[in-house]
């Protein structure tokens, strides 16, 4: 890796905490993914990605801004990356999956709050995380209220918060609102980008989107077969990745995995034996590096071959419909491919349940883990019917509830070994 | 108290809860026919279901009893109002539920939203969703087209019916009951205080779901009684006791305990900033616009609750009423897993000791005794600073 440290310095990073937390995340990568079995080779370049993820990919980031193009960060996939690219923007996920400089964020924001949001506190008050200093605008959405409420305190603090308002519920005035808010949003992004959308450019932005996404789709197809031609922590780390990379480069390099892995398919090879126990992890979204539940649930003895979660299924199920020439139809399109998205915010939220059972025949799983970040009221909420309801239905469901902390590892495993003992069997 | 005067309201319901005497009013009403609509929040707009003839009622939510049951389906990490609501459903022990032919819920927090859920399916229940950001001009689009989508709804459940002359006359109504809450409001500005939060807290709960036209005798009788306190020299609660102001979450049942304690230390409460106190009557609609609905929609997002986003309003409004009524120290009260007034308290505290120079405390709690020693050391420490 490059000396990355004058780049860092220049974005106001805390070199010390920084570099504390890339020496655990490097640790942590090792241990979890590197030592992993009959890897794909294609994972070569998201290790490298990995690697590079506050180095190479942050001298990107310096590049496009050098060329006068504007990155927006943000931490919710309600914030559509097809309107950013229209103006030639950069879209980046923000730092939220690692428990870092907790006791600084709970200067700020409650204790009892989703580690999540504590997360993104404690990277942006400890300095340490070069997407949110090199974002020229962070968007925010209204989504739960610890978000909501926490935007309010974030505001401050960084450079332009720009907040999005979200309806929570999939009525007429509901979809009319999320356009608004989005044709509001397109101008605030000409503006801060200074250049125009044209019908052009946003029809490019949608197509590369689209691309990005089949080829997640094309991945999770493969995951159909037994044995599971890659593991789910690897197919997790895609989904991650889906927030950090280019677009493009992202999208070929999906694409030579997955011609490896159709490859590994016909021969009958996987990263487990045939047979081994598959699941289907549903709920809340896991950013990197937060692979402490797959981890565990890995190495002990089953597989994940599908995530309905916004870092995964959830968040790429829906293309944006190419339909219409115009820049109103087109952000129609754009509006109605957000609005199905069935985050647990919404009330009420039956769609997710079908999507769970879908997930659950398609992938010849044979028990689904819910997984809630502690304090994440709508999904907590939620996990009970989704329970009920998959239950009814015959499915084994195990209901999650963690943080970021490594505390609870050894209960974890207990639980997790025990419910893939009892699908084992069933 | 200085010497014994008669309680601002007198009847057999006075030193007892609250919704005793609410439930006996509600009772009548159903006995006269009128349906009766269950609410959960100050975003239920009171004129148009009145304007429908149909009596609003507050559904209970303030007992630690009712958590146990609720535990059995809900998170413990979830707020014990919205918990102990479930539970008095579950367990069938509400009885305004039980006299409720629906309930209207509105989006307000993750938490009540997702409890609304749980319970569509046991009694007609219409949601409305609420808009987050309320200055925009889309936020009163919305809210206009739910308070609509809410008519429809009464009109379809009940055949019950109104006209926009009668949404009219409800504002006009409530406009008038809520000016007369204000007034009782000012006399609880007078220094020494005149009166108690127990008394204040029967008038707020009585009048939620009143007409103006119900509440009319009982506040005449109110300010006429105050007037009296006032010009008889009367005072309430020690000599000197330090002026508190509550904001926060709703209080009520198990969580007066709050209360309690802060008189216990030696405290009065001159001001009760949350939904459950004098959030609803302190801003009116505006009447004769042509538009009563959207007029409605306006005032209603007015509210300043922590649902919206950024709230400014909540510190505006909450400077006008320390200047009012001069309190001591400030205490925010927040139930345990409410995230948006849990971290609104952060800025609301600064605001509380940059802006007014006053001492701020902020306690999170839920429905049990097991911490009210602690909230009473905490409480003490702060009334000694004062």
């Amino acid at each position: 890796m490059s000396d990355y440290t004058q780049m860092w310095s220049d974005l106001g990073l805390d070199l010390k905490g920084h570099d504390a937390l890339l020496s655990v995340l490097g640790g942590a990568y090792q241990d979890i993914f590197l030592s992993q079995k009959n890897r794909p080779e294609g994972m070569k370049y998201f290790d490298f990605v990995m690697s590079e993820v506050h180095g190479l990919r942050i001298k990107e980031l310096m590049d496009a801004k050098a060329q006068g193009r504007i990155v927006v960060g943000s931490y919710c996939v309600f914030v559509p990356e097809e309107l950013i690219l229209a103006v030639d923007g950069v879209s980046v996920g923000l730092c939220a999956g690692a428990e870092f400089n907790f006791e600084g964020a709970e200067e700020v924001v409650p204790r009892n709050l989703c580690p999540l949001i504590k997360s993104a506190f404690g990277f942006k008050r400890g300095l340490v995380c070069p997407y949110l200093e090199a974002s020229d605008i962070v968007v925010g959405e209204n989504t739960c209220d610890g978000k909501k409420k926490s935007y309010e305190v974030l505001g401050p603090m960084v450079k332009d918060l720009y907040i999005m308002d979200l309806p929570q519920m999939k009525s007429g005035p509901g979809r009319a609102l999320l356009k608004e808010e989005y044709a509001k949003f397109l101008t605030r992004l000409e503006e801060k980008s200074g250049r125009k959308v044209t019908a052009e450019s946003l029809k490019k932005g949608i197509a590369t989107v689209n691309a990005k996404r089949q080829a997640v789709k094309r991945l999770a197809e493969l995951r159909k077969a037994d044995p599971a031609p890659i593991s789910g922590l690897d197919a997790l780390l895609v989904n991650q990745v889906f927030f950090y990379d280019d677009p493009v480069r992202f999208t070929a390099s999906v694409n030579t995995l997955c011609d490896e892995l159709e490859e590994r398919v016909k021969k009958g090879e996987g990263v487990l034996p045939k047979g081994t126990p598959r699941l289907v992890i549903s709920g809340c979204p896991m950013a990197v590096p937060n692979w402490k539940v797959p981890f565990i649930i890995e190495t002990s003895g089953a597989v994940i071959v599908g995530e309905e979660s916004c870092v995964g299924e959830r968040g790429t199920r829906w293309l944006t419909e190419a339909q219409g020439a115009t820049l109103p139809e087109m952000l129609d399109a754009v509006t109605e491919r957000y609005f199905n998205i069935d985050c647990a915010v919404f009330t009420p939220n039956p769609s997710r349940i079908d999507h769970v059972r879908d997930m659950f025949g398609r992938y010849g799983a044979r028990g689904v883990i819910h997984y809630s970040l502690q304090f994440c009221q709508p999904y907590l909420v939620e996990s009970g019917p989704v329970e009920t309801a998959l239950e009814g239905s015959g499915i084994p469901v195990l209901r999650l509830e963690t943080d970021y902390s490594q505390e609870d590892m050894g209960q974890l495993k207990t639980r997790i070994e025990a419910f893939v003992e009892r699908i084992h069997q069933g | 108290m200085s010497r014994t005067v008669e309680p601002l309201i007198n009847d057999e319901y006075t030193g007892g809860p609250p919704t005793k005497r609410v439930l006996a009013r509600l009772q009548e009403k159903r006995k006269e026919g009128r349906k009766v609509a269950g609410v959960y929040c100050g975003y239920a707009p009171t004129e148009l279901i009145l304007a429908m003839g149909i009596s609003p009622a507050t559904l209970c939510a303030f007992s630690n009893a009712t958590i146990e049951a609720a535990e059995t389906v809900l998170p413990a990490n979830l707020c014990p109002l919205i918990k102990s609501s479930y539970g008095f459903i579950i367990t069938d022990t509400c009885p305004f539920y039980g006299l409720a032919d629906v309930v209207i819920g509105e989006t307000t927090c993750d938490g009540k939203k997702k409890m609304f859920e749980l319970i569509t399916d046991l009694k007609p229940t219409w949601i409305m969703d609420l808009p987050q950001v309320p200055d925009q001009e889309e936020a009163i689009t919305n809210w206009t087209a739910m308070i609509r989508k809410l008519e429809g709804f009464l009109e379809t459940t009940f055949g019950a019916r109104t006209t926009d002359d009668g949404i009219e006359d409800s504002i006009r109504d409530i406009n008038r009951r809520n000016a007369m809450m204000r007034e009782v409001f000012e006399f609880a500005a007078l220094r020494p205080a005149i009166v108690g939060w127990r008394e204040m807290y029967d008038l707020t709960f009585l009048a939620q779901g009143s007409s103006g036209k119900d509440m009319e005798p009982v506040l005449t009788e109110a300010l006429r009684k105050l007037e009296e306190r006032r010009d008889g020299g009367y005072s309430y609660g020690p000599a000197g006791a330090p002026r508190v102001m509550v904001t926060g979450c709703p209080v009520g049942g198990d969580a007066e305990k709050v209360f309690a304690i802060i008189e216990e230390a030696g405290g009065v409460i001159v001001a009760l900033d949350a939904c459950s106190g004098f959030k609803p009557y302190m801003t009116d609609t505006a009447e004769g616009t042509g538009d009563p609905v959207r007029a409605l929609a306006e005032r209603y997002l007015k509210i300043p609750c922590s649902c919206m986003t950024p709230n400014a309003r909540r510190l505006t409004e909450m400077t006008r009423l320390i200047e009012k009524m001069r309190p001591d120290a400030v205490i925010d009260v927040v139930l345990q897993a409410c995230h948006s007034f849990n971290i609104e308290s952060h800025k609301v505290g600064e605001h509380v000791e940059k802006v007014h120079g006053l001492p701020f405390l902020k306690i999170v709690t839920d429905f049990s005794l097991g911490d009210v020693e602690q909230i009473r050391t905490r409480v003490e420490a702060l009334l000694e600073s004062c």
